[in-house]
C-alpha cells in the first residue's frame, strides 16, 4: 500500500508540478494564470502535508457532498502538496536553461510548445534529476502519514503489529529497514537514469 | 535585399537605416556597447520592440511566418547555442522535420551541407565533442539546411584560433548569392572579407563604406582600422612591425609616438 500511495501521489505530482513549474517558468509568462499557480504553488507548500490530509480527507467531502476513500485521499493530498515543490523544481530548472537556447531554437522556426518539447525540457531533465529524486524519497517516506486516516500502510502495519506483539524494538527497526530499502532501491534507479541520460559518458 | 529603415531599439540604437544586398558581405563595425549585437538580434527578430521597418524583398520581416522567416534570415550567434543533447545531425535535422520534411530527407540535406563544411565525419558526434572551430561550422550548416537568403554572424571570429579563422573566411566566400551580415570588431579579419561596411558609434549609424570609395585615414573608419592594426603591433611585435609604423600614413597618426614613448604626458 506504501508503494501504491507512493506511485499514485508521484504521478498526479510530477503531472501538475511540471505544468505548473512550465506556466511560472520566466520565458512562458502568462498574465493573471501564471501569479495564480505561483499562489497555487505558495500554498501547498506552505500548508503541512498533515493539515492538507486533514482538509482533503474531512472537509472537503462535506464542503462538497461526496465521499473520499482513505487511499484517494492520501493520493490526492500528497500529490496535490509534492506538486508544489516540482513546480519550483521544474521552474528553477527551466530558468537555468541559458535564455541563448531558446533564441536558437526560435530562430530556426521552432514554436514555443516545439522548443519546450525539443530543446528545453530534455536539458532540463537532465539538471533536475537529482532534485526529483529527493522529492520522491521525500514522498515515499510522507506516506507514514497517511496512516493517521486509517490507511493501512508499512508504518500503520508496524503500529499494528507492535499493539499486538508487544515487541517495538525489532519491529520499528524492520519498518525503518523497510524504507531504507525502498529509499535505496529510488537511488539507484534516479542514479542509473542520470547516467543513462547524461552528455558525457563516464 | 534586406534593409533596415530608421530602426530604433529603446536607448541601445537610434534611427539605423541601412541595407544589406545580396552576393556581399556587409559588415557592421563599432566598439563593444556600439549596437552592432543589438541591430543583428532585430533583423533575427530576437529583439520585437523596435520601431522602425525591417524590410525582406520590400515585406516586413515582423509579418512572415516562421517558415518564411527561416529561408529569409538565418542566424549564427556568437556563443553558437548548438543544443547539447543532440548530435550535430538532429541540431541540423529537427527545424527541416518541424518544416514538414521526412526524417530522411532532412537526414540527407544535412549531410550534404555537413560535407560541404568538411562536417560530415562529425555528424553523429554531440556538440560537447566538437572543438570551437567545428561547433562553429556545425551552426553555420544548421543556419545554412533552411537555405536563407541572408545569413547573420554575430561577432564570428572571437572564439576561433587564426587557423580556423583562415577556414571560416573560405566558407563564407563559398558562399554563392547569399547576403552576409557580420558584426564584428575583429579588424584583421574584417579587412580580409570588406565588401561594404557601417560604422556604429552609441547606438547610431556614423559612417558607411559602400566598397566604392576609397577609405580615407581621416574617416572614422579609417582610423578604427588603423587603431587596431597599431594597437595589435603594439602588444605583439613583429616582423611586420617595422614595416607597418614605417608607413607614412601610421607614422603620422598614432605608431610613432607611443612606439617611442614620445606620448603627451611627456
Amino acid at each position: 500500500m506504501t508503494i501504491q500511495v507512493m506511485l499514485g501521489a508521484a504521478a498526479l505530482s510530477f503531472t501538475i508540478g511540471l505544468v505548473m513549474g512550465i506556466l511560472s517558468c520566466n520565458r512562458l509568462k502568462i498574465p493573471i494564470l501564471s501569479p495564480l499557480v505561483e499562489a497555487i504553488a505558495f500554498v501547498y507548500r506552505a500548508v503541512p502535508f498533515y493539515v492538507q490530509l486533514l482538509i482533503v480527507y474531512f472537509v472537503l467531502p462535506d464542503l462538497l457532498g461526496f465521499n473520499l476513500e482513505p487511499f484517494s485521499a492520501s493520493v490526492i493530498s500528497l500529490g496535490m502538496c509534492s506538486a508544489g515543490y516540482v513546480c519550483q523544481i521544474v521552474r528553477g530548472g527551466l530558468n537555468a536553461i541559458p535564455i541563448a537556447q531558446w533564441e536558437a531554437a526560435y530562430v530556426l522556426g521552432y514554436n514555443n510548445l516545439n522548443s519546450l518539447k525539443i530543446v528545453i525540457l530534455p536539458q532540463m531533465l537532465r539538471h533536475v534529476l537529482p532534485a526529483f529524486n529527493n522529492e520522491l524519497d521525500s514522498l515515499l517516506k510522507s506516506t507514514a502519514v497517511v496512516s493517521s486516516i486509517g490507511m493501512l500502510e508499512l508504518t500503520r502495519m508496524g503500529m499494528n503489529i507492535v499493539s499486538r506483539e508487544m515487541e517495538p524494538v525489532p519491529i520499528y527497526l524492520t519498518v525503518a529497514l523497510f524504507y531504507l530499502g525502498m529509499s535505496a532501491l529510488l537511488n539507484s534507479a534516479a542514479r542509473l537514469i542520470e547516467k543513462r541520460i547524461s552528455y558525457v559518458k563516464s | 535585399m534586406l534593409k533596415v529603415k530608421q530602426l530604433s531599439l529603446r536607448q541601445i540604437i537610434k534611427e539605423i537605416s541601412l541595407e544589406v544586398p545580396e552576393e556581399k558581405i556587409t559588415l557592421l563595425l563599432g566598439k563593444s556597447g556600439s549596437g552592432k549585437t543589438s541591430l543583428l538580434r532585430c533583423i533575427a527578430q530576437l529583439e520585437k520592440e523596435y520601431t522602425g521597418d525591417i524590410l525582406y524583398d520590400n515585406q516586413p520581416l515582423s509579418s512572415l511566418t516562421a517558415q518564411e522567416r527561416c529561408q529569409a534570415i538565418g542566424f549564427v550567434p556568437q556563443f553558437f547555442a548548438l543544443f547539447p543533447h543532440m548530435t550535430i545531425l538532429e541540431n541540423c535535422a529537427k527545424s527541416l522535420q518541424l518544416l514538414g520534411e521526412s526524417k530522411e530527407s532532412a537526414y540527407e540535406k544535412v549531410r550534404k551541407t555537413l560535407d560541404s563544411l568538411d562536417m560530415g565525419k562529425f555528424a553523429d558526434r554531440k556538440p560537447h565533442q566538437l572543438s570551437g572551430g567545428q561547433q562553429q561550422r556545425a551552426v553555420i550548416a544548421r543556419a545554412l539546411v533552411l537555405n536563407p537568403a541572408f545569413l547573420l554572424f554575430d561577432e564570428p571570429t572571437s572564439a576561433l584560433d587564426p587557423e580556423n579563422t583562415k577556414l571560416f573566411i573560405e566558407i563564407l566566400r563559398s558562399f554563392k548569392g547569399k547576403g552576409i551580415l557580420i558584426a564584428t570588431q575583429d579588424m584583421t579579419f574584417a579587412e580580409q572579407v570588406l565588401d561594404r561596411a557601417y560604422f556604429l558609434e552609441n547606438g547610431c549609424l556614423i559612417e558607411e563604406y559602400d566598397g566604392t570609395q576609397s577609405l580615407p585615414l581621416e574617416s572614422k573608419l579609417g582610423r578604427f582600422f588603423d587603431k587596431e592594426l597599431v594597437k595589435k603591433y603594439l602588444v605583439s611585435p613583429s616582423r611586420e612591425l617595422d614595416e607597418r609604423v614605417n608607413s607614412p600614413i601610421l607614422q603620422q597618426d598614432y605608431a610613432v609616438p607611443r612606439l617611442h614613448g614620445d606620448n603627451t604626458r611627456d
